[in-house]
C-alpha cells in the first residue's frame, strides 16, 4: 500500500491519539436490512412519450415530473436565458387560464407546479395532496400543451429575470459558478448561464420563445414520471388521459460535440469590496453515461466528495482555510464539468490554490490507498437507501436513468455494479480522465491582492466585474 | 376550479411515539417507521445563541463545531468517518433556542451512532491548536454568509432594532470580535454547564425496535452523570409602544429593500397559527396578497415576503421586499402596510382561508417525507413545546383557525405601533 504524505501524516495523528488515551472502538454493526430500489411500471404513449410509475403508498401525496429535452444547450449563446424563460413562462397563461388564475388553483389545492430549465432538460412538475392530484394533473398538462406567452407576461418575467440578474451579479459565489462554466468549457452548448446575462435577457423576443418552445416541447423528446399514492393502472391512466391526446412531433434527438480539450488558465473576476475570495479550479468532465463514471464518483469521493476527502481535510480541518473545500461531477448528457471549489479570506487565495492544485496532482498519482477505496464504496453502498428515501428522489433517479440512456435496471444493479468496481479501475479511471497540468482557475474577489501569484497556474485574465459578459466568446462587454 | 377543503383522508398517518427518560435526566423520544431500513438519530441540547454570556456572541455555534474536534475515544474529526463509513450521513446546526446534531443512517449501525454521541457527551478533548483552526473555520462561514453577500447583514440589522434587551438580539454567528475573544476556559464550561444529560433529548425516527433503542441508549448514556440546574435567560423584553425606524447601508446589495418587524408570542402559542395562516395569506404562493398586488400587478418589488420567526422566547413576524429598480422603498412598504390594515380590518373571504389551510396541511406533509424530516419536528415537539404528543394533534389546531381568529390575531400583533422598519439602501445610492 503506497499511502500519500497526506494520509499518512492523518493516520500518524490518529495513532498517537488512540495510544495515549487508550481508546475504546466503536460497537460493530448488526447484520444490515436488505433493501431495494422501487420498481417503476413503464409504457409508452402513442405520440412517443414515456411514462414511469412508481407506486408508494406512505403518505397522501401523488407527485408527477415530466423532463423535455429542451434544455439551455439548444438555445444559442446571444439568447442565454431563453429556455429558463420559456419553462418560466408556462405557468403565466394558458388558452384557458391566466396566470392568475393557474395561481389560484395550485394554490387553491395547496399543490405545487413549478417549470425550470437546466443544462439537457426542461422539468415541470407537481406535488398535490392525493384528493386534489386531479387538479394537479389538469393544470400540469394544460401548462405544458397550451402555454400563450402573452406579451405582457414577458415583459413581467423579463423584469423579474433582471432584478434577479441585478442581485445575483453582486454575489462572488454566483459569479464564480458562471464564470468557471465557461473558463472550463470556453464555446460549448453547456458553457452558457442559464439565467442568461442582463444584456441576452434584455433582448429576448416573444418569437424567440414561441419558437422555442414550437420546436423542443414535444411527447416524443419527453419522459414523464408519476410517483405516490397511486397504482400503475390509475398512473397510466391519468398520463393518457392528460398528455395523450398532445399530438406533436420535435425534431430527433442529435447528438451535442463533446467538451473542449483541457488547457491551463486563469480567469479573475474583480470585485474589489469582498473580503472573501470564491475559487473554482476544473477541467471538461463525462458525459453521465460514460463507463468510467462510477469509477470517477468513487474517486471523487476521495479526493473532495466528502467531509472526511483530502481536500477538505487539508483545508478546512488541517489548515483552517475555509468553511468547505468539494469536488464534484456535473455531468451532462454529453459533456460534463470536473471542479473543484473553495473560499478563503482574501490573503490566502494563492495559498488555497496552490494546496488544492498540489493535491489534485497528487491525486493522480496516487487515486486511493485501500483504506480510502474501502471507505468511499461503503459510503456510496450504505447510502443508497438513504438518498432515496422520498417518493420524489425515486422519481428523480428514474428520470436520471431514462434521460441520460443508463438502461432500465440501472438503479437495480447499480451498487452491485458498485462492489465490482476494483481500486486498480478506479486508479485508471482517474489518470485517465485527471489534467493536473491543464486546470482551470477561476477566482473572484479583490484582485489585486492575489492575482500576481497565480501566474504560476497560467496565463491570468482579469476581468472587473461590471465589466464581465458571460455571454460573449470574449467574456468582456464591447466597448462602447 | 375552487379547492375543497383538504380531507380526512389527506392526514399523514398518526406516529407512535415512545418517551423514556433516564436517572441522569436524559429524555428520549422514538417512533418506529419501517418503511426504509434507514434512521435518522438527533440530539438536542437546550442551549442556543440566545444563552451566550455578554461579549461571547456566537459561541454556542463555535461550540457545536467544537464537538467534531475530538473526545475520549473519537480523535478529532473521526465522528464523520464513522458516520460515513456506514454509509451515513451526518451534521448540526445552531439556532436561537437549541442545537442539534444528527445523523442518518442504515439501521444496522444505530448502537455505532448512539456510541459517538454519547462519547461526546461525556467527554470533549478539544486541542487549543484545533480550537484556533475551527475558530477561523467559523470566520470563514461568517464571510461567506453574512459579509460578503448582497443584503447578508440584513438579518443582523433587523433584529439589532427589533429586540431591546432580549438576547435575540445578535445571530447565532455572533460578531468576528466576539469569536475572537473565545477561550478554551469557556468551551470546558459551556460543555459542564449545558452538554449535560439533563439538558439532552434524544430523537429516533425509523427502522427501529423502541424498547431496543431504549435499552442501547441507557447501556451507552445511562453513565453519563447528571448536571448542575441548567440556567435559562430570565430577561423580558419590553413591550413595544411605539413605532421604531433605522436606515442602514450595504456596500453589496444592488437594489432598495425594507424589513418590517413586529413582535410574537413564543412558539406553540394558541395564536401562532392563526398567524402562519395570515402568513400564508399573505405570501404562499403567486396568487398571495404580497405577491399579487407588489410582485404581480404593481410591479413594483422583485420579492415580497411575511412570514413568522416561531422562536421559544418572544418571537417574530417579518415583512420584507426589495425594489425593483427605480421604484420607491418607502411606497412599497405603505402598500405592505395597507395589505395589512385591509386584513385587520375584514376576515379572509372562506375561499382564502381554506387555501392557506391546504397550503399548510400539503406541506407538513410533504416537509415529513423523510425519516429527518420526521425526528425534526417530534424534537421540536419534545423541546421546544415540552411534549411531542403535539407530534400527531398540530394540524388540527391549524384546521381549526376561524377567519375571524385570522382578523383578530393581524389586528392585535401586525398593528402599527408594534412595528419596527428597517431601510436597506445600497451604500451606491449614497451619493444621490
Amino acid at each position: 500500500m503506497r499511502a500519500t504524505l497526506l494520509i499518512l501524516a492523518m493516520m500518524t495523528s490518529m495513532t498517537d491519539h488512540a495510544q495515549t488515551a487508550n481508546r475504546v472502538a466503536p460497537p460493530p454493526p448488526a447484520p444490515p436490512r436488505p433493501y431495494e430500489f422501487p420498481r417503476a411500471a413503464s409504457r409508452t404513449l402513442a405520440n412517443g412519450l414515456r411514462v414511469f410509475v412508481i407506486e408508494d403508498r406512505r403518505l397522501p401525496l401523488v407527485t408527477a415530473s415530466m423532463q423535455l429535452l429542451a434544455g439551455h444547450a439548444y438555445a444559442p449563446p446571444e439568447k442565454a436565458g431563453l429556455a429558463m424563460m420559456t419553462a418560466a413562462l408556462l405557468r403565466e397563461g394558458t388558452k384557458t387560464r391566466s396566470s392568475q388564475q393557474i395561481a389560484r388553483a395550485v394554490d387553491g389545492a395547496g399543490g405545487r407546479l413549478e417549470a425550470n430549465a437546466g443544462n439537457d432538460v426542461a422539468t415541470i412538475s407537481m406535488t398535490f395532496l392525493k384528493s386534489h392530484a386531479d387538479t394537479g394533473f389538469e393544470l400540469m398538462a394544460d401548462i405544458v400543451e397550451n402555454p400563450v406567452f402573452a406579451p405582457e407576461e414577458l415583459e413581467r418575467q423579463r423584469q423579474q429575470a433582471l432584478s434577479g440578474l441585478q442581485v445575483q451579479y453582486a454575489s462572488a459565489q454566483y459569479l464564480a459558478s458562471a464564470a468557471a462554466a465557461r473558463n472550463i468549457l470556453g464555446t460549448h452548448p453547456y458553457a452558457w448561464p442559464g439565467d442568461g446575462t442582463p444584456d441576452t435577457v434584455a433582448a429576448l423576443q416573444r418569437e424567440d420563445v414561441v419558437a422555442f418552445y414550437e420546436r423542443f416541447y414535444a411527447p416524443n423528446r419527453a419522459w414523464l414520471v408519476i410517483a405516490g399514492d397511486v397504482s400503475a393502472d390509475e398512473g397510466f391512466a391519468q398520463a393518457e388521459k392528460w398528455f395523450g391526446g398532445w399530438k406533436k412531433q420535435g425534431p430527433a434527438d442529435d447528438p451535442l460535440p463533446p467538451a473542449p480539450e483541457p488547457e491551463p488558465r486563469v480567469l479573475v473576476i474583480d470585485m474589489p469590496t469582498e473580503n472573501q475570495t470564491q475559487i473554482a479550479v476544473g477541467q471538461p468532465g463525462v458525459p453521465r453515461n460514460h463507463p468510467d463514471y462510477i469509477a470517477l464518483q468513487i474517486g471523487n469521493q476521495i479526493f473532495g466528495g466528502s467531509f472526511n476527502s483530502r481536500l477538505n481535510m487539508k483545508l478546512r480541518a488541517n489548515e483552517g482555510l475555509t468553511y468547505g473545500a468539494n469536488s464534484y461531477f456535473e455531468p451532462s448528457r454529453f459533456a460534463g464539468i470536473f471542479e473543484a471549489s473553495t473560499f478563503t479570506r482574501t490573503e490566502k487565495t494563492a495559498d488555497a490554490i496552490r494546496m488544492l492544485v498540489d493535491l489534485l496532482k497528487e491525486f493522480r498519482e496516487n487515486p486511493a490507498t485501500d483504506e480510502e477505496f474501502a471507505e468511499a464504496k461503503a459510503f456510496l453502498n450504505g447510502s443508497f437507501a438513504i438518498a432515496t428515501e422520498t417518493a420524489g428522489s425515486v422519481a428523480s433517479r428514474v428520470l436520471t436513468a431514462e434521460v441520460h440512456g443508463l438502461g432500465s435496471d440501472y438503479w437495480q444493479r447499480y451498487r452491485e455494479r458498485l462492489e465490482k468496481t476494483t481500486r486498480a479501475e478506479v486508479e485508471s479511471a482517474v489518470r485517465r480522465f485527471l489534467r493536473p497540468d491543464r486546470l482551470a482557475v477561476t477566482a473572484v474577489g479583490n484582485a489585486k491582492e492575489f492575482s500576481r501569484a497565480l501566474e504560476a497556474f497560467g496565463p491570468v485574465r482579469v476581468i472587473p466585474a461590471a465589466e464581465l459578459d458571460l455571454a460573449s466568446p470574449e467574456m468582456v462587454k464591447r466597448k462602447q | 376550479m375552487i379547492a375543497a377543503i383538504a380531507s380526512a383522508a389527506d392526514a399523514p398517518p398518526a406516529l407512535q411515539i415512545r418517551q423514556k427518560t433516564l436517572k441522569n435526566g436524559l429524555r428520549i423520544v422514538a417512533a418506529e417507521d419501517r418503511s426504509r431500513p434507514v434512521i435518522n438519530l438527533q440530539v438536542w441540547y437546550h442551549v442556543g445563541s440566545k444563552d451566550e454570556k455578554p461579549g461571547r456572541t456566537g459561541f454556542a455555534h463555535l461550540f457545536e463545531h467544537l464537538m467534531f474536534r475530538g473526545s475520549k475515544n473519537v480523535g478529532p474529526e473521526e465522528h464523520m468517518r464513522l458516520v460515513r463509513q456506514a454509509g451515513g450521513v451526518v451534521n448540526a446546526y445552531t439556532t436561537f433556542d437549541t442545537t442539534v446534531y444528527w445523523e442518518t443512517f442504515p439501521s444496522n449501525y444505530l448502537e455505532r451512532m448512539l456510541w459517538l454521541e454519547a462519547d461526546r457527551m461525556a467527554s470533549l478533548d478539544v486541542s487549543r491548536e484545533n480550537f484556533e483552526k475551527e475558530r477561523e473555520v467559523v470566520k470563514e462561514e461568517r464571510r461567506l454568509r453574512f459579509e460578503n453577500p448582497p443584503y447578508g447583514n440584513l438579518l443582523e440589522q433587523v433584529l439589532r432594532n427589533t429586540y431591546q434587551r432580549y438576547p435575540y438580539r445578535h445571530v447565532p454567528i455572533g460578531s468576528m470580535e466576539d469569536l475572537n475573544r473565545a477561550t478554551i476556559a469557556d468551551v470546558r464550561d459551556f460543555h459542564s454547564t449545558y452538554y449535560v444529560p439533563n439538558n439532552a433529548t434524544l430523537v429516533l425516527v425509523g427502522d427501529l425496535d423502541a424498547e431496543e433503542a431504549f435499552r442501547l441508549a441507557e447501556k451507552h448514556f445511562g453513565g453519563i452523570p447528571r448536571g448542575r440546574r441548567v440556567p435559562r435567560v430570565r430577561v423580558k423584553e419590553p413591550e413595544q409602544k411605539r413605532r421604531r425606524e433605522a436606515v442602514v447601508e450595504d456596500a453589496k446589495a444592488p437594489l432598495d429593500a425594507v424589513v418590517a418587524s413586529y413582535h410574537l408570542p413564543p412558539a406553540g402559542h394558541p395564536d401562532s397559527y392563526a398567524l402562519e395562516i395570515a402568513a400564508s395569506i399573505l405570501s404562499t404562493g403567486q396568487s398571495s396578497r404580497l405577491y399579487r398586488r407588489l410582485v404581480y400587478e404593481q410591479q413594483s418589488a422583485m420579492a415580497a415576503q411575511g412570514e413568522a420567526l416561531f422562536l421559544e422566547g418572544p418571537s417574530v413576524f417579518f415583512c420584507f421586499a426589495i425594489a425593483n429598480p427605480g421604484r420607491d422603498i418607502r411606497q412599497i412598504l405603505s402598500e405592505m402596510e395597507n395589505i395589512l390594515t385591509e386584513m385587520s380590518q375584514k376576515p379572509p373571504a372562506e375561499e382564502e382561508l381554506t387555501k392557506a389551510k391546504n397550503q399548510i396541511v400539503a406541506s407538513f406533509i410533504l416537509e415529513q417525507e423523510s425519516m429527518q424530516g420526521k425526528a425534526d419536528f417530534l424534537g421540536k415537539c419534545a423541546v421546544l413545546y415540552g411534549d411531542p404528543g403535539r407530534y400527531n394533534t398540530e394540524l388540527d389546531r391549524y384546521r381549526n383557525v376561524s377567519a375571524a381568529d385570522v382578523q383578530r390575531v393581524v389586528r392585535t400583533y401586525l398593528a402599527p405601533e408594534r412595528q419596527t422598519r428597517v431601510f436597506l439602501r445600497p451604500a451606491a445610492a449614497r451619493a444621490k
